[in-house]
C-alpha cells in the first residue's frame, strides 16, 4: 500500500512551486511507502502526480508508480491492492489488452480503459487512486466501496490538491487550516470525524464508494456514488448456513493473501481474528501470527496472550507475543499523536500492534476487523432492539424522556451517566438509539464543551449531511438487525475503524488487510442478515472445529488495554471514560499540528495566472 | 509525555464582542490559551457583551453569552458552569471587582486562582472591601505592565514573584502602514491638514487619556502650524464637556470628533494621522500606542504611566511628561516638522501576537504544573 498525492490545474498551469508541494506531500507521506518515491509532471503543466511506494505486489522496478499503460494514454497513482487482479488480467487479455508488468496497478488502468466507470464494481480490493487520461484530459479519483483506503481533496484558487492523508494536505498544501465546525462537533459526538467532513474546513474526503471525474473542458461535476453498501442488506430469500459462511470467508481470506511478500495475521483472543488466522493457515501452510499484550495484564484474566498462544499452537503458526510496558509506551505517545491523521478516540491498539508487526519484518497483516458488523457481534445488535421496545412500552415517552434528561443534566450531573439519563429520550427511533449507543457526548451535554457558534454551525451541517445520506432509506421494511448492520458498516466501520486502521498501520509502514470488509463477502452475507437465520458468531465458531476451550469460554470483552490509563496517568480513567479521552485527543490535534505552508493562497491566484515562479513566502 | 486534562475557567468583564484595551487583552489571552498545549478547554464568562461576538471563536473556548445579562444571570451562569462543567484547574479572574466570585469558584473546584490586572482599577484598593481582602490570597497575578504590578503589589502585599508581567500585543499583520485614505480624510475634513490623533474612550470619571492636555496646548500649536487638526476618535460620556472646552478655547475648526470607529476601519483611521499623541496619566499599558506604532505613525506617549513600558522606554515613540505643556508642544511640533515616510519601528516585533502567545502559554503551563505538583503531593 502506498501514499499518493496529486495536483490538478483547473485553468492555468502548474509550475515548479506546485511540484515542490507534491514533493513535500511525498516526503510527509514517506512512512506510507518507504520503498520508493515517484513524481510525474504533465508536459503542459496540467497535472502533477506523486507517489510513495510500499512494494507488495510486483516488488521490482516494473511496479514503480506513477505508472503509465502501454499506450501512454493513462497514468495513475494507486494506493491499495486489487486482490482479483490476476482474474481481471486474464479477462482483459482476452479483450486484446497488453501488459508489461506483473502489477495490479497496470490491471486497474486497463480495466478502466476497457470498461470505464463500470470497472470499479468489478474490482475486489481496497483502493484509492488518481488517474490522468492524457487523451481526454480527464482526471479520475475513486475510492473502494467501504473506503478502506483514504483520499482527500482540497481546492485552493484554481488548483485541486489530492493526498492520502488529510493532515498531509493541511500541513503541506497552501490551505487555510481553518477548522471545520461539522467535523469539530462530529468528533465530539461520534469520537471520529464523520464523512463527508474533515478536520480542516478546506479539505474534504472523496466519499467511500464514490468516483469523481474532472476535466477542464467539462463543468466540475460532483462525485458520483458507484456503490452503495446498505442496498446489500436488503433481505434475500435464502437464509445463511454455517457452511455458506465458511465458504464465503475462505474465499475472501484466500484473495486477501495475494502478495509477493510475507503475510501475517493479528491474532487476539477473539473469535474473528482466530477464524482469519485459521483459514489463512489452511491456505498458506506457513503463517506468522502476532499478538499484542501488556505487561500490566500478565497473569490476569485481561491478558490475551495465553489464549492467543494456544490458538496459534492449534493452527501451527509461527507465533509472536509482543509485550509492551509502560516506559516504552510513554516514549511512543508523542509519535502516536503526530501520526494521527484526524482526531479519533481509537487507533491506539492498532498503532501499537502495527509497530510490533513492523519490528517482526511484516509488511502485510490480516485483521479480523469488520466481522462484528456482518455477524452481529456488537452489543448494539441486542441493545438497540431492547431500547426500541422500551420506547414503545413507555407511554408519553418523548416528554418523560426530555424531563428526565433535563433534570439529571442540570441538577444531578454525575449522579448517573449521561447516557443512562437519556435512555428515554433516545428510544424513539433507531437513529436516536444508535446515537446513544455510539456517542461520546450527546448534543445536550455539548454546551459545556464547545461554543455556541461551533455547535450551531456544526449541527446544522451535520443534520443537512444526514438528511442527504440514506443509510436506512433502502432498508425501511427490513428487520432492525439489518438496519443496525448497515449503520455499523457505514458509520462506525467506515468513519472510525477503517480510517484508524489505515493511518495507524501506515504509521509503521504496515498494510492492514481486512477480509471481512470485502465487496464479495458483503454481497454474499449482507442479504442474509435480514433473513430468518442471519449469519452469526456461532457460525465462526463452527469454522474453527478445533476451537480452544479457553477461547470458547471467553466472553466478549472488547479489546481492553491499559494504554489509555498509561496515557492519562490516572488510576481509573474509565471513571470519566471516553469523554475525557476525546478531550485529550482534541487538545493534541489542536496543538500538535506543524503547518509548513509553502505559499499564501493569494499568491497561488496571482502567480498561476501569470505562470511566474516567484519565491515562496514562508508563513509564520 | 503525559496527558492530563487541564481546564481553565475565566471570569471577565468583556472580551469577544467588546471594545477597548481590556477587552482586547482578554481576547488575546483567550486566543493564547487555545494555542497552549497544556489547556484542554476554557470556559469564559463575560459580564458584558456590547457588540456581536465574532464568528469564529477559538475551538477550545466556550463563551457563555448568557452570563452577560445582568448580575444575577452572571452569578447563575457561573454556578451552572461549576455544577455541570468539567473539572477546573485554574480560575482566572479578569478584573479585580470579580474577585469574590472567582475566589468562590476556585474554592469550589479546588483550583488555583489567578488575577489579571490591567491598569488603574488595580493601582489602589477597590471600593469593595471583600475584593480587597481576597486580593492577597490569589495564587498568581498577570499584570499588563511592571507599573501596574508594582502598584498592585504595594497595596495588596502579593509577593512580586507571584506576579507575571505580560504586556499587550498587536496584530502586526493587520496593523500595517497604509497610505492616507483620501475619501476618509474628506469625510472628516482632514484633506490638506496636518493631523494629530488620539483614540480612546471619552470617560468623564477617568479623564486620564490626555485629551485635555492636548486641547490645552492646541492654541499654541495652531500658531506654529495653522493647518493642524486634532482628530479625536472614540466616544463616551465626556464628549459634551470636551466639546464645550473646544468651543471655549475657540478651537472648533481645529478639532474633529470622529466618534466610535469599527475595528475594521481602525487601520485606515491611523493612516490619517501625522502623529499619534496620548499624554495620559492612568494607562495600565496603552495598546493603542502599539497599534499606531505598528501602522508606522510617529507616537508621542506618556512618561507618567504604563505607556512608557508600551513604548519600550522610548524605542517605539517619544515620551513626554503630561504635566509639562511646553515639552508636549515642542515634541508635537518636532514630529510634525519631519516629513519622513511612515516606517514601523523594528522593536515592535517584541509585541507581536506570536510572542504574546508564547509567553502566555509558558505562564499557563506553569499554572498547570503547579496544580499537578500539588495533586502529586
Amino acid at each position: 500500500m502506498c501514499g499518493i498525492a496529486a495536483a490538478l490545474a483547473l485553468g492555468g498551469s502548474l509550475d515548479q512551486r506546485h511540484a515542490d508541494v507534491i514533493a513535500r506531500l511525498n516526503q510527509w507521506q514517506a512512512h506510507r511507502g518507504p520503498d520508493g518515491e515517484g513524481l510525474w509532471r504533465a508536459e503542459n503543466g496540467e497535472v502533477i502526480l506523486g507517489h510513495r511506494r510500499l512494494a507488495i505486489i510486483d516488488t521490482g522496478p516494473s511496479g514503480i508508480q506513477p505508472m503509465m499503460d502501454v499506450t501512454g494514454r493513462w497514468i495513475i497513482v494507486l494506493n491499495g491492492e486489487i486482490y482479483n487482479y490476476r482474474a481481471l488480467r486474464r479477462e482483459l487479455e482476452m479483450h486484446g489488452r497488453r501488459f508489461v508488468t506483473n502489477s495490479d496497478t497496470e490491471v486497474l488502468i486497463n480495466a478502466i480503459a476497457q470498461w470505464g466507470e463500470s470497472a470499479l464494481t468489478r474490482l475486489r480490493g481496497m483502493f484509492a487512486f488518481a488517474l490522468w487520461d492524457q487523451r481526454e484530459r480527464e482526471f479520475w479519483l475513486a475510492r473502494d466501496p467501504y473506503g478502506i483506503k483514504p483520499l482527500y481533496m482540497a481546492h485552493t484558487g484554481n488548483v485541486m490538491w489530492v493526498a492520502s492523508q488529510a493532515r498531509a494536505l493541511a500541513e503541506c498544501a497552501p490551505v487555510s487550516g481553518r477548522r471545520d465546525a461539522a467535523a469539530l462537533v462530529g468528533f465530539h459526538v461520534w469520537g471520529s470525524v464523520p464523512e463527508p467532513f474533515s478536520w480542516w474546513a478546506d479539505i474534504c474526503p472523496l466519499r467511500a464508494g464514490h468516483v469523481q471525474r474532472i476535466s477542464p473542458r467539462r463543468a466540475n461535476l460532483p462525485s458520483r456514488q458507484y456503490y452503495s453498501i446498505p442496498e446489500h442488506f436488503v433481505r434475500a430469500a435464502a437464509p445463511s448456513t454455517p457452511e455458506f459462511v465458511r465458504s464465503v470467508l475462505t474465499d475472501s481470506v484466500e484473495h486477501h493473501l495475494v502478495a509477493d511478500t510475507d503475510v501475517g495475521v493479528f491474532l487476539s483472543a477473539g473469535l474473528d481474528s482466530n477464524v482469519i488466522a485459521s483459514l489463512a493457515a489452511t491456505t498458506m501452510g506457513k503463517l506468522k501470527t502476532i499478538t499484542l499484550a501488556f505487561r500490566e495484564y500478565e497473569n490476569t484474566p485481561d491478558d490475551e496472550a495465553p489464549i492467543a498462544e494456544l490458538a496459534a499452537k492449534a493452527i501451527g503458526s509461527e507465533h509472536m507475543t509482543v509485550r509492551i510496558g509502560r516506559d516504552e509506551f510513554d516514549a511512543l505517545l508523542a509519535d502516536f499523536f503526530r501520526k494521527m491523521d484526524q482526531p479519533t478516540i481509537d487507533g491506539l491498539n492498532t498503532y501499537l500492534i502495527s509497530r510490533a508487526a513492523a519490528k517482526q519484518g511484516l509488511k502485510v497483516v490480516l485483521s479480523g476487523l469488520g466481522g462484528d458488523e456482518l455477524l452481529g457481534g456488537y452489543p448494539s445488535f441486542e441493545q438497540i432492539p431492547r431500547l426500541l421496545r422500551l420506547g414503545r412500552a413507555v407511554p408519553g415517552r418523548p416528554r418523560i424522556g426530555r424531563f428526565v434528561e433535563r433534570i439529571s443534566r442540570e441538577f444531578f450531573p454525575g449522579l448517573f451517566s449521561s447516557k443512562l439519563a437519556s435512555v428515554f429520550s433516545h428510544s424513539g427511533n433507531i437513529l436516536d438509539a444508535y446515537l446513544l449507543r455510539r456517542c461520546v457526548y450527546l448534543k445536550e451535554a455539548l454546551d459545556m464543551v464547545l461554543d455556541k457558534n461551533w455547535l450551531d454551525e456544526g449541527f446544522a451541517r451535520l443534520d443537512e449531511a444526514a438528511a442527504q445520506e440514506s443509510v436506512l432509506q433502502s432498508l425501511r421494511d427490513e428487520p432492525v438487525r439489518a438496519q443496525i448492520a448497515a449503520l455499523e458498516s457505514c458509520r462506525y466501520l467506515s468513519n472510525q475503524l477503517l480510517r484508524d486502521a489505515d493511518w495507524a498501520g501506515m504509521a509503521h509502514s504496515v498494510e492492514i488487510r481486512v477480509p471481512f470488509v470485502d465487496r464479495v463477502v458483503l454481497e454474499a452475507l449482507g442479504p442474509t442478515v435480514a433473513s430468518s437465520r442471519p449469519p452469526c458468531k456461532a457460525d465462526l465458531a463452527a469454522v474453527l472445529g478445533h476451537l480452544p476451550a479457553a477461547l470458547r469460554r471467553r466472553r466478549k470483552t472488547g479489546f481492553t488495554t491499559p494504554a489509555r490509563q498509561w496515557a492519562t496517568g490516572e488510576v481509573d480513567p474509565g471513571r470519566r471514560g471516553l469523554e475525557h479521552w476525546s478531550n485529550l485527543v482534541a487538545r493534541a490535534m489542536r496543538t500538535s499540528s506543524a503547518r509548513r505552508i509553502p505559499f499564501s493562497l493569494d499568491r497561488v491566484h496571482e502567480d498561476s495566472d501569470a505562470g511566474a515562479a516567484g519565491p515562496f513566502r514562508e508563513a509564520s | 509525555m503525559k496527558l492530563t486534562e487541564f481546564n481553565v475557567m475565566m471570569l471577565l468583564t468583556d472580551g469577544f464582542g467588546g471594545f477597548g484595551g481590556i477587552s482586547r487583552f482578554n481576547k488575546d489571552f483567550l486566543m493564547a490559551l487555545d494555542k497552549c498545549g497544556a489547556v484542554t478547554r476554557t470556559l469564559a464568562f463575560p459580564r458584558i457583551i456590547r457588540g456581536a461576538v465574532e464568528e469564529y471563536l477559538p475551538e477550545s473556548l466556550v463563551y457563555f453569552r448568557a452570563a452577560a445579562a445582568g448580575k444575577s444571570q452572571y452569578f447563575w451562569q457561573v454556578a451552572r458552569g461549576l455544577r455541570r462543567g468539567p473539572e477546573i484547574g485554574l480560575v482566572i479572574c479578569g478584573h479585580v471587582h470579580l474577585l469574590p466570585l472567582a475566589y468562590m469558584a476556585a474554592k469550589a473546584k479546588r483550583a488555583r486562582l489567578a488575577l489579571i490586572i490591567h491598569g488603574v482599577e488595580a493601582w489602589r484598593p477597590t471600593r469593595y472591601p471583600l475584593a480587597n481582602a481576597i486580593a492577597p490570597r490569589v495564587d498568581a497575578v498577570v499584570a499588563v505592565s511592571r507599573l501596574s504590578a508594582e502598584r498592585f503589589a504595594n497595596w495588596s502585599s502579593v509577593a512580586q514573584e507571584r506576579i507575571f508581567v505580560l504586556g499587550n500585543c498587536v496584530d502586526l499583520d493587520r496593523f500595517v502602514p497604509v497610505p492616507r485614505d483620501q475619501e476618509l480624510a474628506a469625510r472628516y475634513g482632514l484633506v490638506g491638514h496636518r493631523v494629530i490623533m488620539t483614540l480612546g474612550r471619552l470617560a468623564n470619571r477617568e479623564r486620564y487619556k490626555g485629551f485635555d492636555e492636548v486641547l490645552d496646548v492646541l492654541p499654541s500649536l495652531v500658531q506654529k502650524v495653522p493647518n493642524i487638526k486634532y482628530f479625536i476618535v472614540g466616544d463616551g460620556d465626556d464628549r459634551a464637556r470636551l466639546k464645550a472646552k473646544v468651543k471655549q478655547l475657540n478651537m472648533t475648526p481645529h478639532v474633529v470628533f470622529a466618534g466610535m470607529t469599527s475595528e475594521a476601519e481602525k487601520v485606515a483611521h491611523y493612516g490619517l494621522a501625522d502623529a499619534y499623541v496620548m499624554p495620559s496619566s492612568g494607562e495600565g499599558f496603552g495598546i493603542v500606542l502599539l497599534e499606531a506604532a505598528a501602522c508606522g505613525v510617529p507616537v508621542i506617549g506618556s512618561l507618567a504611566d504604563g505607556s512608557r513600558e508600551a513604548l519600550l522606554d522610548g524605542a517605539l515613540g517619544r515620551l513626554v511628561d503630561p504635566r509639562n505643556p511646553k515639552m508636549l508642544t515642542d515634541t508635537i511640533l518636532n514630529v510634525l516638522a519631519s516629513d519622513a515616510p511612515r516606517r514601523r519601528p523594528e522593536a515592535i516585533a517584541a509585541f507581536g501576537v506570536t510572542e504574546f502567545q508564547a509567553k502566555a502559554c509558558r505562564w499557563t503551563r506553569q499554572q498547570a504544573e503547579a496544580i499537578h505538583d500539588r495533586a502529586a503531593a
